[in-house]
């Protein structure tokens, strides 16, 4: 899944914070951050901004989904 | 002026300088105006962490500046201004880093996490883009600020700063504290390098470095800590300029001389002037030393003049200090130094006078008197016959000269 709208990054980052589990972010260039991490979300957001044809991900625990769904979207959707 | 104008003005006056960006919230904290051209992303790195809900508190209840510093270093100056109407503002500068906390500290954090080589180059390429600010200019900009929107000038106690557990934590984790240690530790084995050196460049490498650095916490008060700051650069340079060469005692006069001018500092100004004329002055006279043809007794000479011109040495007294014969110095110092002990004396207290005449503080009849000149007619006589003016005169043109 990826981001529903990079706007909202701030907000899809306080509820990672709340996740049981952990939350990562991945790349197809093989990065990998757990967006737990303050410097993790701080360059997730220049990602999101200044690299933004990256093919990523979003990675979570099941039990976490409905925390962060708001935020996400699957890539083919819209 | 109107306040939409002086902010513009303001705004164009920090670009001069810094790619600094200004922004205008309302009390609830959304973006009316900003001038950053990534005002989406940055406002996100904003709004992670309690950044917001620090600011939306403190905003309810103050309307002093406050320092804002996020969970990696990233700082912001806000202002919260409160009118009758609804239509307060919040004004926000930043972001930048402080240079403690500067951007190679955070490069080198990044460094740890291995990123793909695109993305690291746009992490660091946007690190390399935000300002970095000593604490002193910072202080400055919140106080000229906040003077533009209010009109009432405030002093740097009157600064609050954001006191956020969460923040304080994320802020200052152990490893990046460390490796800021270790930034600040290297800078200043340079700053002392370059003292023993007498290399004139240090004020360039000075500028990179915040007088405070990351030397810790040295007071709760912001004017003490600055202080305190300067009191350990005082050390450290008349440390390293002892082993450039200059003479312990004359280091160590210097530094109760400096130690004193610190505490006798009333703004952060003296104390930015003081620390220049200090840097300098060691720096100076280790440059001297090992640049100079002139022996090592002549150079003790002109170091004892230097520091008690104002008591007008006699060769007697000169020469119970120094240890050296009156016959043997006079001889030897006119050998060196092509000029008598006493024109040498002379020449360097009017050279004095012009440093103290350019300070509008002190009347010329106080200069005379400080210098030890017998009257000031006697004063003005002789400073007439180097300076070819009176020096009520020279200020007058030297005044001109600086407007």
């Amino acid at each position: 899944m990826i981001l529903r709208d990079r706007s909202m990054l701030a907000e899809f980052v306080h509820a990672a914070e709340k996740c049981h589990g952990e939350v990562y972010y991945e790349d197809s260039l093989g990065d990998k951050l757990n967006l737990k991490s303050a410097l993790s979300q701080f360059l997730l957001t220049i990602i999101l901004y200044k690299a933004d044809d990256v093919e990523y991900w979003i990675s979570f625990e099941e039990e976490d989904r409905a925390l962060l769904l708001p935020y996400l979207k699957e890539k083919s959707d819209p | 002026m109107e306040l939409e104008n002086r902010l513009a003005l303001f705004r164009e006056m920090v670009l001069c300088c810094h790619t600094l960006y200004f922004w205008t919230y309302d009390l609830e904290l959304n973006l009316l105006d900003s001038n950053c051209p990534d005002v989406e992303m940055v406002q996100n790195i904003f709004h992670m962490g309690d950044g917001r809900e620090t600011l939306l508190a403190y905003a309810r209840e103050h309307s002093k500046p406050i320092i804002m510093s996020n969970m990696f270093g990233l700082m912001w100056i806000a202002i919260p201004q409160h009118t009758e109407n609804a239509w307060g503002r919040i004004y926000i500068l930043g972001p930048f880093f402080t240079a403690d906390l500067s951007e190679q500290v955070l490069e080198a954090a990044l460094a740890r996490f291995k990123l793909s080589e695109p993305l690291y180059q746009q992490a660091e390429h946007f690190l390399q883009s935000l300002p970095v600010l000593s604490q002193s200019r910072y202080f400055e900009y919140a106080i000229m600020l906040y003077y533009c929107i209010t009109g009432e000038r405030i002093s740097v106690s009157d600064l609050h700063y954001q006191e956020s557990e969460k923040a304080e934590q994320h802020a200052r984790p152990a490893a990046k504290r460390t490796a800021d240690i270790h930034g600040t530790y290297a800078m200043e084995q340079t700053m002392v390098r370059m003292v023993r050196e007498g290399n004139l460049n240090i004020q360039k490498h000075m500028n990179r470095i915040a007088v405070t650095g990351t030397l810790g916490k040295l007071s709760k008060d912001p004017d003490r800590q600055m202080k305190n700051a300067m009191l350990v650069c005082i050390i450290l340079f008349s440390r390293a300029a002892i082993e450039g060469g200059l003479s312990p005692e004359i280091a160590l006069t210097l530094t109760d001389h400096y130690f004193q001018g610190v505490e006798d500092c009333k703004t952060m100004q003296d104390l930015q002037t003081l620390s220049k004329t200090m840097q300098n002055d060691f720096v100076m006279r280790v440059h001297r030393i090992r640049n100079s043809a002139v022996s090592k007794p002549i150079q003790e000479v002109c170091d004892y003049i230097d520091l008690h011109l104002e008591e007008n040495p006699s060769l007697n007294v000169i020469s119970k200090h120094t240890k050296y014969s009156e016959s043997y110095l006079s001889r030897k110092f006119r050998e060196e130094m092509g000029v008598p002990v006493g024109t040498f004396i002379m020449q360097r207290r009017l050279e004095r006078a012009t440093d103290l005449l350019r300070n509008n503080k002190l009347t010329v009849k106080e200069i005379g008197e400080r210098l030890k000149f017998c009257s000031s007619s006697n004063f003005s006589k002789h400073f007439k016959d180097v300076y070819g003016v009176v020096p009520s005169e020279w200020r007058e043109q030297h005044a001109e000269k600086g407007k």
